[in-house]
């Protein structure tokens, strides 16, 4: 390349530069891209779907029972041909030892095992002599009809009854395999339909704090209810199947309790993050344990343990000004690990006051982490005003490299009004954390 | 919680949101949060992929979808891309395949238009006004979709031979061809300019 085609390319370079930086992005770029997350396809689209589903279940249906008559259909045919074989079947009168017959008679007689059930449960032996059928016999020559080959009936008339039940299982089998392979399901169906007062309120609370990389088990119904929550990573269960061990939180309904009744709490997610409703119409938000529940009760132990000890170090500092009730949840290890390093690094640049702890979900089970925290941000300590403080509190959080809150806000607090800023971290707690074993 | 729930300071409700950037705990991306992925790409790339695409499609709104289409195409996929290195390389490829998408369904819809009323600004007007002062830029317009690319990526994304060939998915030649070929229409811009 010439010093001259250098200075075209140079020159074509900062013109193009100098163009594009005129296309100024609008600000809400991200905002745009998150919303289109949340609500992976658009409501036309969902209808669509939605609607093609409903038509392909009815196909489906309509498939089933169309393959059931068949089947009654084939059954009764069956039926026919194995009388009407046996009938043929029949020992006629003997002949004499003499001639083809007996020599057909002889050699089935020195095959082991040889036998025959005919349809009226009759024993037919080697000793009984077959014949072809008429049309068979019609269509070989004659010398070889005349000479009535027992090996040709005996392959035709074994056959027949298995080929006729081959058949018979696959159409019954087709439907089946068109709708494990349209719907994902195996085994009965389930609802297909959500949406009582508490699976509302389970979505509703799934989706404001279930972490969004997190997934999300649920029977179709509870997915459609958790979709139009905005809850994009849902993980539908189905009847039969195996449990899916990649979700990281599963839905307990009605619905689910039946199909995997003890065993959801005492193997599959033996934690409560949340509860809604009573009864029959119990709806539970429950984080799984892909190793096991004993497995995740002892690392939840092992990490309430590790947390106590942390906190016993942090409040040792004297940066950290803490309520008597809120003290009491964080030295009892009862504050998630992830807050507890916030705490640590917000400490670490300013004097603060906490609140209290909070968001472990309505009737979670003891032991399940407090996600939240409100700070004070009237602090005299910090000596500056609230909105430079907020700022400075805020800076120190979103610069965390490992694990920056999930939500950070600043509200008022309690009926006195206290400026707060709340930092709250998403469900399911991630175990081992300050242990360094990572998740349990 | 409601807004009204929350309460305000200072008269405004003063609400930060930030991403988790937190290690998944039993999903399978063990190693680090998509969404906290999503966000460092954003904060690093959006604004140059909107103005690479701008450059192709002409059009900053059009541009700025065509880049948000991108990183939820991303986000779709990030199992599969998982490194960020990996990701910006998909982002490159699929603004400038989107852009190209816009460009051909344009190219469609303007041979199906009405003729437009000679008062009437087209579609385009403003931003195109805007980024075509110079000569150079409206000559990108006369120049065909592959030469466009190559150049822009080439000297506006100061990308190298190899990449903008692993861009637009064509041999180091092709590139080499077409970039050749756009220059030679633009130093002749050049050229009469001067």
């Amino acid at each position: 390349m010439s010093q001259h085609d250098g200075d075209y390319d140079e020159m074509v370079g900062r013109i193009l530069h100098a163009a594009a930086d005129l296309a100024d992005p609008a600000d809400d770029g991200l905002d745009r891209i998150r919303a289109r997350l949340e609500t992976p396809y658009p409501r036309p689209v969902a209808w669509l779907l939605t609607a093609s589903a409903e038509v392909a279940g009815r196909a489906l249906s309509g498939l089933l029972s169309a393959s059931a008559r068949l089947q009654a259909v084939l059954a009764a045919a069956s039926e026919r041909l194995r009388a009407g074989l046996g009938a043929r079947l029949a020992p006629p009168p003997r002949a004499g030892p003499a001639g083809h017959e007996h020599e057909a008679v002889t050699r089935l007689q020195d095959m082991p095992g040889w036998s025959f059930r005919a349809s009226g449960g009759e024993v037919l032996d080697g000793a009984a002599p077959l014949r072809l059928p008429g049309l068979l016999r019609r269509s070989l020559p004659a010398s070889r009809a005349d000479r009535g080959s027992p090996w040709r009936g005996v392959r035709w008339r074994r056959l027949a009854p298995a080929a006729a039940a081959v058949l018979v299982a696959a159409v019954a089998a087709t439907p089946t395999a068109l709708s494990h392979v349209l719907s994902g399901r195996h085994g009965p169906a389930w609802p297909q339909q959500g949406g009582s007062a508490a699976e509302s309120e389970a979505a509703a609370w799934v989706a404001a704090q279930v972490s969004w990389s997190a997934g999300v088990a649920c029977d179709p119904g509870m997915c459609l209810v958790l979709r139009a929550h905005g809850v994009a990573s849902v993980d539908q269960l189905g009847p039969a199947a195996a449990y899916p061990r990649r979700a990281s939180v599963l839905v307990v309904t009605p619905a689910v309790r039946s199909e995997y009744g003890r065993r959801v709490s005492s193997a599959y997610a033996p934690a409560v993050l949340a509860s809604f409703g009573s009864g029959s119409q119990l709806v539970q938000v429950r984080v799984t344990a892909p190793q096991g529940a004993a497995a995740y009760m002892s690392a939840l132990r092992a990490d309430q343990h590790g947390r106590r000890g942390y906190a016993s170090d942090l409040l040792f500092g004297g940066q950290i000004l803490i309520s008597g009730a809120a003290k009491k949840q964080f030295l009892a290890g009862l504050v998630d690990a992830r807050l507890m390093v916030a705490i640590s690094a917000v400490a670490g640049a300013q004097p603060i006051q906490i609140v209290d702890f909070g968001d472990s979900g309505p009737g979670a089970s003891p032991g399940v982490p407090l996600r939240s925290m409100d700070m004070a941000l009237d602090d005299a300590a910090a000596h500056m005003g609230t909105a430079a403080y907020a700022s400075a509190l805020k800076a120190v959080l979103t610069g965390m490299r490992q694990d920056p809150p999930t939500r950070i806000l600043t509200l008022r607090h309690g009926p006195g009004g206290l400026p707060v800023l709340r930092v709250e971290y998403a469900a399911p707690t991630p175990l081992g954390i300050l242990s360094g074993n990572g998740a349990a | 919680m409601t807004a009204a729930e929350r309460g305000d300071v200072d008269g405004r409700l003063d609400v930060t949101e930030v991403i988790s950037a937190r290690a998944a705990t039993v999903s399978e991306l063990t190693d680090r949060d998509v969404y906290s992925a999503v966000t460092e790409l954003y904060a690093a790339h959006y604004r140059s992929l909107v103005r690479l695409a701008a450059l192709l499609v002409r059009d900053t709104a059009t541009a700025e979808e065509v880049v948000q289409d991108s990183f939820v195409a991303m986000h779709r996929r990030w199992r599969l891309l998982r490194e960020n290195e990996k990701a910006l390389a998909y982002l490159r490829r699929s603004v400038v395949n989107r852009s190209r998408s816009v460009l051909r369904h344009r190219a469609v819809v303007e041979r199906n238009a009405p003729k437009p009323a000679p008062d009437m600004p087209s579609a385009e007007h403003g931003a195109i006004v805007l980024l075509e002062r110079s000569a150079v830029v409206a000559a990108l317009r006369t120049l065909s979709p592959r030469q466009r690319e190559a150049v822009v990526l080439r000297y506006y994304g100061d990308m190298s031979e190899a990449q903008v060939a692993a861009v637009m998915a064509i041999s180091p030649g092709a590139v080499k061809t077409h970039t050749a070929r756009a220059m030679a229409v633009l130093r002749s811009v050049l050229e009469d300019e001067a």
